[in-house]
């Protein structure tokens, strides 16, 4: 299998090879590595490299994938470099509206914004409670509320369109 | 005359209500749940020997709702109820109404709580008593002209706090006058959804304290004991987010002097139960009277590791009108204890909650290290309450020993699908002035504005690397197809074929 992993905004081919044996050949940035991978269940592996040993879980949540070593969270992206569908995908979306979403289910408690008015990036747009926390979102850009989509007092699920801004 | 307790109602959940399940277990009593709609599947309703369903998910349909809970109580014969904290716990109506029923309140009798739940009649109270306590106003606030007069006497910088309060809801510092009319609004509207009153106070804000607490355990036969202190000053926004115990700070003499005036506050209002008394001690060492939480504390278990002793268990036994079974001369404190509350918020993102699945859960464990938790693998949490996950202490002979276990403990500890605050406790118990007890209650503020720590090894990054490649290995066909190698130009169609080998 070759793939392309980017860690930390680093973009490196990989490839990896089940053997026979049940372990894995590894090369890494066209570099051979040494490492013994030993899959202990399907979520956590055990890797020694260069005699150290690291314990490694699958950390994503939903299509956020991240790998945990070290007690550290670490974000992946994974591409296939025969596919083109990934670079599709980063093409999409240049248009000049912006919704903004609820990033947790919760509730609106109040809109700083009508219909039609004129914001500034970073200025208050709407608040949220989640867990008896309240949380102002701000807008990403300068431009034009076209649409606000919620009412005070609805109840949203995460990824909801609360308004809209052209 | 003593009276045995054959069944607990716990009017509570999560790790809190199960701790209190266990007590109850240990001592061959009945335990029985009560949840909401989103506590169906909870671990505190799975523990219990009973559980009844109280109504809808929010707290104000289910868990607030003191009279279908003393309904549950009499239905099902439980001769008292454990309030836990939060919910019902500091509130007099609710355990007078108990007092009414015969059912019997886990915690000071419905008087006591109203001279020291409120926070403005416990200041009246300090001061009966004489005891030093924070200056500022002993009587709710009328209005903002009149917040205004009592901020001015004070002197600013003030806070604004709920009497009605605790964990940091209704609670603003305010620096100078032009802020003071917001903040009071926005404290009252807190105050007021958090625990159905609004009532608010003036406090001058003491600049850099320590908060200092004592455990005090008193029984209905005039007994009345401290039990140490807890250090709870890294706190974020008001929360306390680690806890220790003794405090590094404290001697012998202070210990005695801050534990004596906790007892006499307890004894002054005719406390019963356990107790927290809450003190700030400025830079010289002086303790000022906060507050006193009229109920079992969150951070109880590093006091019981420290003393060898079962609060719940005591508090039950209280309840049965049970005398003290030791004196203050045997109360010993022995060792070190800290304690890390585990919340469902992300520290990466400005700690906003994180409510969701919990697709993973690897707990700590091994010498020294105790759990007290509220979660499993595959329950989510709900959006409902407080997002506390579970409280990890570490136990110790020393604080560096303790501070070391702790950091062990973290490292075996993972929470997988979603958020939570596993880092922020690594990162305070490597900082130097953390491990130096250099800390006050605006140490946790100073140390987040501060950049974090040095990035991943490359090494790290490798590993990661290649793991991340298994991983996607792994969610691939066992023998994977070569279809695509041979040139197929359509996405389609090799979208197509992995679907078909997928089934």
């Amino acid at each position: 299998m070759k793939r392309i992993v980017e860690i930390e905004g680093v973009k490196r081919p990989l490839s990896l090879r089940r053997l026979d044996s049940g372990e894995f050949s590894v090369e890494l940035d066209g570099q051979p590595y040494a490492a013994d991978v030993c899959q202990l269940d399907p979520r956590t592996l055990s890797i020694l490299l260069d005699g150290r040993s690291y314990r490694v879980l699958l950390d994503s949540r939903g299509d956020d994938k991240a790998v945990s070593v070290e007690a550290g969270r670490i974000p992946f992206r994974i591409e296939d470099p025969r596919s083109l569908q990934s670079r599709r995908k980063a093409d999409a979306g240049g248009s000049g509206a912006r919704p903004v979403m609820a990033s947790m289910p919760g509730r609106i408690i109040r809109l700083l914004v009508q219909q039609g008015d004129a914001v500034e990036a970073h200025q208050g747009l709407i608040v949220v409670e989640a867990m008896k926390m309240q949380n102002e979102l701000k807008a990403p850009k300068a431009g034009t509320v076209v649409r606000v989509a919620v009412e005070v007092g609805a109840t949203v699920q995460a990824g909801a369109v609360l308004l809209v801004i052209e | 005359m003593s009276q045995k307790i054959k069944k607990i109602l716990i009017a509570n959940r999560g790790e809190i209500a199960l701790r209190v399940i266990r007590a109850c277990r240990e001592l061959g009593i009945a335990s029985v749940a009560v949840y909401s709609d989103a506590d169906r599947a909870s671990l505190h309703v799975a523990h219990a020997d009973e559980a009844y369903r109280l109504g809808p998910a929010p707290a104000r349909e289910s868990y607030l709702r003191g009279d279908l809970i003393l309904d549950v109580a009499r239905q099902c014969g439980a001769e008292a109820i454990h309030p836990g904290y939060g919910f019902l716990s500091e509130n007099a109506d609710f355990a007078a109404a108990c007092e009414a029923a015969g059912v019997r309140f886990i915690g000071p009798a419905a008087s006591a709580m109203r001279m020291l739940g409120s926070k403005t009649r416990a200041r009246q109270t300090a001061d009966a008593a004489g005891l030093p306590r924070v200056p500022g106003s002993v009587q709710a606030l009328a209005s903002v002209e009149e917040a205004r007069a009592v901020a001015k006497r004070t002197g600013y910088p003030i806070m604004l706090k709920a009497a009605a309060g605790g964990g940091g809801k209704g609670m603003r510092a305010v620096r100078a006058e032009a802020e003071l009319a917001e903040a009071f609004t926005t404290a009252r509207s807190e105050a007021e959804r958090a625990f159905g009153n609004g009532d608010v106070y003036i406090e001058k804000l003491i600049e850099n304290p320590r908060h200092i607490e004592v455990q005090v355990l008193a029984d209905h036969h005039g007994h009345c004991v401290y039990l140490g202190e807890r250090e709870c000053s890294v706190q974020r926004r008001h929360q306390k987010v680690i806890e220790e115990a003794p405090s590094a700070v404290v001697d012998a003499d202070l210990r005695r002097r801050m534990g004596e005036t906790a007892v006499t506050l307890a004894q002054t209002a005719g406390y019963t139960n356990a107790g927290t008394v809450e003190f700030l001690v400025d830079q010289e060492r002086n303790f000022y009277f906060l507050e006193m939480n009229t109920r079992l504390q969150v951070e109880h278990p590093v006091t019981e590791l420290v003393t060898g002793l079962d609060l719940v268990h005591l508090q039950i036994r209280i309840a049965e009108d049970q005398p003290l079974p030791f004196t203050q001369a045997e109360v010993h404190l022995r060792g070190h204890a800290i304690e890390c509350r585990i919340y469902a918020e992300d520290p990466d993102n400005n700690f906003f909650p994180s409510p969701g699945t919990i697709t993973r859960l690897v707990q700590a464990s091994g010498p020294g290290i105790r759990e007290d938790c509220g979660i499993y693998e595959g329950w989510t949490v709900p959006l409902d309450y407080d997002p506390i996950l579970s409280k990890l202490v570490a136990y110790a002979p020393t604080r560096e020993a303790a501070i070391d276990r702790m950091l062990r403990a973290l490292g075996e500890y993972h929470v997988g699908g979603i958020a939570c605050n596993l880092g922020l406790f690594r990162r305070i118990l490597q900082d130097k002035d953390f491990r130096s007890a250099n800390i006050h209650t605006g140490y946790l503020e100073r140390l987040l504005a501060e950049p974090a720590a040095a990035p991943q090894q490359a090494v790290v990054a490798e590993v990661a690397a290649i793991a991340a490649g298994v991983f996607e290995l792994g969610q691939q066909p066992a023998s994977s197809a070569p279809a695509a190698e041979n040139g197929s130009s359509s996405n389609w169609k090799s979208a197509a074929r992995q679907e078909m080998l997928r089934r």
